[in-house]
């Protein structure tokens, strides 16, 4: 079966480890033959911040916000969700919240049945979740700062999707200090991992 | 006390501004100094950039202005206040780009003779988190309250020994009548008149 793959990359810097990383997501989706979608967030200029509009559309059709129709599309089309991101201050760029916040939309990604008083998954089409990020401290230290970006992920983001969607988490620690064989030995294990899942 | 409050709502005249309000109204109250950080009105830009992130190792990682500013008042700051909806159960993305903007090295940390991270933000007493969530408790334990250990254990461990942190949330707002959130905008003051 071929993979439809959406890579989501929130770096300021296409040239860094990060960057490199999401090559690395496009070439082994291109030797499994996946169709991919991507959007680099820092280049599309995607706005890192929900404006007043959107808010008060919260709970309107997706129709009404055309400018986000697109990612809405690639949302609903994929069944591989791939991030790709640095983690700071334990969670993601705020770049990459923000696409959270303003893409997991109302009857896109999520919606609220008739009588009901709490949201029902709508991102049936998404069976697996992957977050590719590297953290400049420990894995000590995360778990000390509570790990938020791996449970919005994991939890929060990973309720809406089918409920067979497994997640896998692929995360280098103290990326800070690394040497340049440490990183590409979570470079060639990112690619294993990969090559499994695609 | 100085009591820094960062405001992180598109809507003006929403709830969370008049949260905003008490807790400047009480702080004054009690005789403290207030400043308000409104983010959405300032239009504080979310996204660190290329130059900044390229600067972040460096000697100078702030070259906007109005991070200068706002880190200038971080460091002088008793109590930072953050009032803001739980999105995704997480904090919104002007909130989490403005943590990712100022509180960057020589401001929130520093590096030791080691090169350890080690913290700078001894000078705040109090972290306080307002929030309004629209899903209920379990779900929110469930999905871990993220945006609460962001700010309660990230950034807590930028401070001191013994600062304090304190978390106000109004659970299930859509369903809650107005009674329930004046009930919850006389707590907020309540807890804030109260701190020392």
């Amino acid at each position: 079966m071929t993979r439809k793959v959406l890579v989501v990359f929130a770096h300021p810097e296409a040239a860094s480890f990060v960057g490199s990383l999401r090559d690395v997501v496009a070439s082994i989706a291109a030797e499994k033959r996946a169709e991919v979608r991507q959007h680099d967030l820092y280049d599309e200029g995607f706005s890192a911040v929900l404006s007043l509009n959107e808010w008060q559309l919260h709970r309107a059709a997706p129709e009404t916000k055309p400018h986000l129709v697109r990612h809405f599309e690639d949302l609903q089309w994929c069944d591989t969700l791939v991030f790709v991101y640095p983690t700071w201050w334990s969670a993601q760029p705020a770049i990459l919240k923000a696409w959270m916040d303003r893409v997991i939309a109302h009857d896109v990604a999520w919606n609220v049945k008739d009588g009901a008083d709490r949201i029902s998954p709508g991102l049936s089409n998404v069976k697996r979740l992957v977050a590719i990020t590297t953290h400049g401290s420990s894995k000590f230290v995360n778990v000390l700062e509570g790990e938020a970006g791996k449970y919005i992920v994991k939890r929060a983001i990973r309720v809406l999707c089918s409920w067979r969607c497994r997640t896998t988490w692929l995360a280098m620690y103290d990326v800070d200090g690394s040497t340049r064989v440490e990183r590409d030995r979570f470079t060639r294990r990112v690619e294993r991992r990969l090559r499994q899942i695609l | 006390m100085h009591f820094v409050v960062v405001v992180a709502h598109p809507s003006p005249d929403g709830y969370a501004h008049a949260l905003a309000a008490e807790v400047e109204r009480a702080a004054l109250a009690a005789g403290n100094q207030v400043t308000i950080l409104d983010l959405y009105r300032e239009s504080f830009n979310a996204a660190m950039t290329a130059e900044e992130w390229r600067a972040y190792a460096g000697d100078n990682p702030i070259v906007d202005p109005q991070v200068a500013a706002h880190a200038e008042l971080v460091k002088q700051a008793d109590a930072l206040v953050f009032v803001y909806p739980t999105w995704w159960s997480g904090v919104p993305s002007i909130l989490k780009g403005w943590l990712d903007r100022v509180l960057v090295a020589g401001v929130a940390f520093h590096f030791d003779k080691k090169g350890k991270v080690r913290p700078s933000l001894t000078n705040v007493r109090h972290i306080i988190g307002i929030t309004t969530s629209g899903s209920k408790p379990l779900y929110i334990a469930l999905m871990r309250d993220n945006g609460r250990r962001m700010l309660g254990r990230a950034l807590r461990l930028s401070c001191g020994w013994r600062t304090r942190t304190t978390f106000l949330s109004l659970r299930g707002i859509h369903n809650k009548t107005d009674e329930q959130r004046e009930r919850f905008l006389a707590r907020v003051g309540k807890t804030i008149g109260r701190l020392k």
